[in-house]
């Protein structure tokens, strides 16, 4: 569970966000997708956050 | 056996965002982000991070999420597909957007490793709650009252505007006619 792996993790959830808001064409799925790539953003800053002095 | 748990809960969560974002029916979409964000919510606990798992389960699936599911039937009602379906085409040009994003920036990452991936600086001392609870309604320098008070404010400022919004102007339907004098 090292940082590489969490960056991994996010970047794809973010990849799979961006791929959502790409193909819906409901706005409510938009929306949907906004929230999974808001997800991996809130898990990368969760995992860098314990690190001091970056 | 943490490592396991790890790939396990990627694994999963990964499943389930790719649901969420695919599914024709939104209403599926929208259960199956309840499951990722419950996997994001364990991902935060192995991250000795309760505060902000339990504001992940609090905020986002009891509130955010549940908000949503609301829109939906309201709006669509249940089990119904989704009318407006994208052709293969958009899909097939999506995932290649997508994929080169992953992998420009997979690439960018790697190929130039900063001082985060080395991972060799300080760790902090973990934050337990009581901090968190202690610094938000402590006043003076390192306190957040002010932000928290400033926050609430705003809360209710929408709140009163959400209700103007939604209420009906009494003066426009009783003008109906054209001449719409409201103030």
């Amino acid at each position: 569970m090292t940082l590489s792996h969490f960056v991994i993790l996010s970047l794809m959830l973010c990849a799979i966000g961006v791929y959502g808001v790409l193909t819906r064409r409901n706005l409510i799925g938009i929306l949907l997708s906004v929230e999974v790539i808001l997800n991996g953003r809130q898990s990368q800053f969760c995992r860098v956050c314990p690190f001091q002095g970056i | 056996m943490g490592d396991y748990l790890f790939y396990a809960l990627a694994t999963a969560l990964v499943i389930f965002s790719l649901l969420a974002v695919g599914l024709p029916n939104l209403l599926h979409s929208a259960i199956s982000l309840i499951a990722a964000f419950f996997m994001t919510a364990a991902l935060y606990i192995m991250l000795q991070l309760e505060f902000v798992a339990l504001t992940q389960i609090m905020l986002y699936i009891g509130g955010i999420i549940i908000f949503m599911l609301i829109i939906i039937l309201l709006t669509t009602g249940l089990g119904v597909e989704d009318r407006y379906q994208s052709p293969n085409s958009r899909r097939l040009a999506g995932a290649a957007v997508s994929a080169a994003l992953l992998f420009g920036l997979l690439y960018a990452i790697g190929s130039k490793p900063s001082a985060v991936l080395v991972e060799n600086v300080h760790r902090a001392t973990p934050v337990t709650m009581d901090d968190i609870g202690l610094r938000l309604l402590s006043t003076g320098k390192e306190g957040f009252v002010v932000p928290f008070e400033i926050i609430s404010i705003l809360l209710l400022v929408a709140l009163v505007g959400a209700v103007v919004i939604a209420r009906r102007d009494s003066s426009v339907i009783s003008h109906d006619d054209g001449q719409e004098e409201s103030a």
